[in-house]
């Protein structure tokens, strides 16, 4: 079962997202700021990475570059989720190595066909499946 | 008698400050027992509301059983309104539907009708979160509402709510700037997208000069190339304000193919037309805009010839050139503004760091500094010639500063590391 990990501020988006990407069959890691989600990144090794770019102590740009500059975690792919929608800060996202970015309000059919294109199709043993640890 | 009385009035105040206190004690606990109550359902309903926003199909009763009354219907609203702004498209309509079926959009549109307007705006407030296309018809009444607070909210609510039905009473409202703030209202629609403009053209020959010249704006926000040929035409309305508004929208337009629109703006003989077709060519990077925009440098009004030099500085090469030409300019405001503008685009910094290369970039450069030394605006050079990081290039700067009787002294030290 894929697992991603997602890296919001909002404990709304993260129990949203929590809830949506489960009931597709992935499993999901969460972390509220972006010193706890370097940290599970490294532990967890995700296979997808949902990121803020406003977020205490590490904000997504610094998540992004600490990613991309790691040799073991380079390789996963990194969706930005962002409520900045300005030319400049996508460009600066992609310009940091984000697979994707997404503008909020997001459209939640839209996102798990972003997730599928990068990952392949959720396995349907994870359909309502239990959390992983560190879920929100 | 008399420390009677006084031991009795204290007594009374001390009741009084008790029974308050109780008072107090009590509201709150029952508030936060309600929270408690509200909080409990709302965990308890929060993964089949999960679920039903998630889903693509299936009404809410499918997914949580929502009671229709009290606590509980309360904390799945309160949810329902939560994510209504963290997400769109079906999500979004689901939540709709969900408040449509738990009686919310109902409720708050009998709201609307309240005396106080605190409720009335709550209400408005409300709907828009819930942006359901029932309520458009109770918000446009509400655009007429007696409370500006209102009316503003219940704009802005049939803002989010979007679609034709909602956009028409906004595109109305522009009409009022008696009873409207006209900017609000055009904040509204520009963030509103898709279906303003074409609302906004359909109605054009029928409005009145306050919501053209409001329109003008709102195309230009919304950046919507099919408008250019709209705007175009504008460009030869009698009405000189809305010449100028026109142009200034098809700079934010950003679309190079209008410039000859834009060109033929420059020779208008309203000067609000002239600046606000230079700054579009501007924006709109024209390379054609080039020889034009230098003519326009020495226009009679300053705002043109300002907005000419700004333009050329942000065309490149080729308007850089043109305002290095400019340095020799009969008019002392073009040549003024040339010289801000070649600092400002880098230019200056550019022809320094080449001075002590030798030869013939050298000798270019140095006699472009030259010149710009002579026309007395030496602020940005005597800046490089103190802390510009390469020793040569300040030597070299300083040198020719001195020479004018400028900077004296030796160049400055090396800058200090960060």
């Amino acid at each position: 079962m894929a697992k991603i990990l997602i890296l919001d501020d909002d404990p709304i988006i993260v129990a949203f997202l929590t809830s949506l990407l489960r009931d597709s069959g992935y499993a999901v890691v969460a972390a509220q700021d972006g010193s706890t989600g370097l940290d599970l990144a490294r532990a967890e090794r995700p296979d997808l990475i949902l990121t803020d770019l406003v977020m205490p102590y590490r904000d997504g740009y610094e998540i992004l570059r600490e990613l991309k500059s790691d040799p073991a975690l380079r390789a996963i792919p990194v969706i930005v989720l962002s409520m900045k929608e300005r030319e400049k800060d996508i460009v600066r996202g992609l310009d940091l190595g984000a697979d994707d970015y997404i503008v909020k309000p997001f459209g939640a059919h839209e996102l798990l066909a972003r997730i599928r294109r990068r990952l392949g199709p959720a396995t349907a043993a994870g359909r309502g499946g239990p959390g992983a640890p560190g879920a929100s | 008698m008399t420390e009677r009385a006084l031991l009795f009035a204290i007594a009374v105040i001390a009741g009084v400050l008790v029974l308050l206190s109780v008072v107090i004690v009590l509201n709150k606990a029952i508030r936060e027992a309600r929270a408690s109550h509200r909080r409990r359902w709302r965990r308890a309903l929060e993964p089949g509301l999960q679920k039903y926003l998630a889903a693509q199909e299936g009404p809410l009763p499918e997914f949580a059983n929502v009671p229709q009354r009290g606590a509980g219907r309360e904390a799945a609203v309160d949810f329902l309104l939560d994510h209504s702004e963290v997400v769109r498209g079906e999500a979004r309509d689901r939540i709709s539907r969900a408040l449509e079926g738990l009686g919310f959009v109902d409720q708050e549109t009998a709201r609307l009708g309240s005396r106080s307007w605190w409720h009335r705006a709550s209400a408005a407030d409300r709907l828009g979160l819930s942006r359901s296309p029932r309520a458009i018809e109770a918000l446009t009444q509400h655009l007429e509402d007696a409370d500006g607070d209102v009316r503003l909210r219940a704009a802005k609510a049939l803002g989010m709510i979007g679609g034709q039905a909602a956009i028409r009473p906004l595109v109305a409202a522009l009409a009022q700037p008696s009873r409207w703030s006209t900017l609000r209202v055009a904040e509204i629609l520009a963030s509103m997208g898709g279906g303003v403009e074409s609302e906004l053209v359909a109605t054009w020959h029928t409005m009145p000069r306050v919501s053209r010249l409001a329109t003008l704006d709102i195309l230009g926000r919304l950046r919507i190339p099919g408008s250019a040929a709209f705007l175009l035409e504008r460009l030869s309305d009698e009405d000189p304000d809305l010449r100028a508004r026109a142009a200034h929208a098809l700079g934010k337009l950003g679309d190079p193919t209008v410039h000859r629109g834009l060109i033929g703006c420059l020779r208008d003989p309203e000067w609000p037309v002239r600046a606000m077709a230079a700054k579009a060519l501007g924006r709109i990077r024209a390379a054609e805009g080039v020889e034009p925009l230098t003519a326009l440098l020495q226009d009679r009004q300053w705002w043109a010839r300002s907005n000419a030099a700004e333009a050329l500085r942000d065309l490149g090469a080729r308007g850089a050139a043109a305002l290095l030409k400019a340095l020799d300019a009969p008019d002392p405001f073009a040549r003024h503004q040339a010289v801000l503008m070649l600092e400002q685009s880098g230019v200056i910094d550019q022809y320094a760091a080449d001075l002590p290369l030798g030869g013939a970039p050298a000798e270019n450069a140095r006699a472009v500094l030259k010149r710009i030394a002579d026309l007395g605006q030496t602020a940005r050079l005597e800046d490089l010639a103190r802390s510009h990081p390469d020793a040569a290039t300040r030597t070299s700067l300083a040198g020719l500063l001195a020479a004018r009787g400028i900077l004296t002294g030796p160049p400055g030290p090396p800058p200090a590391r960060a």
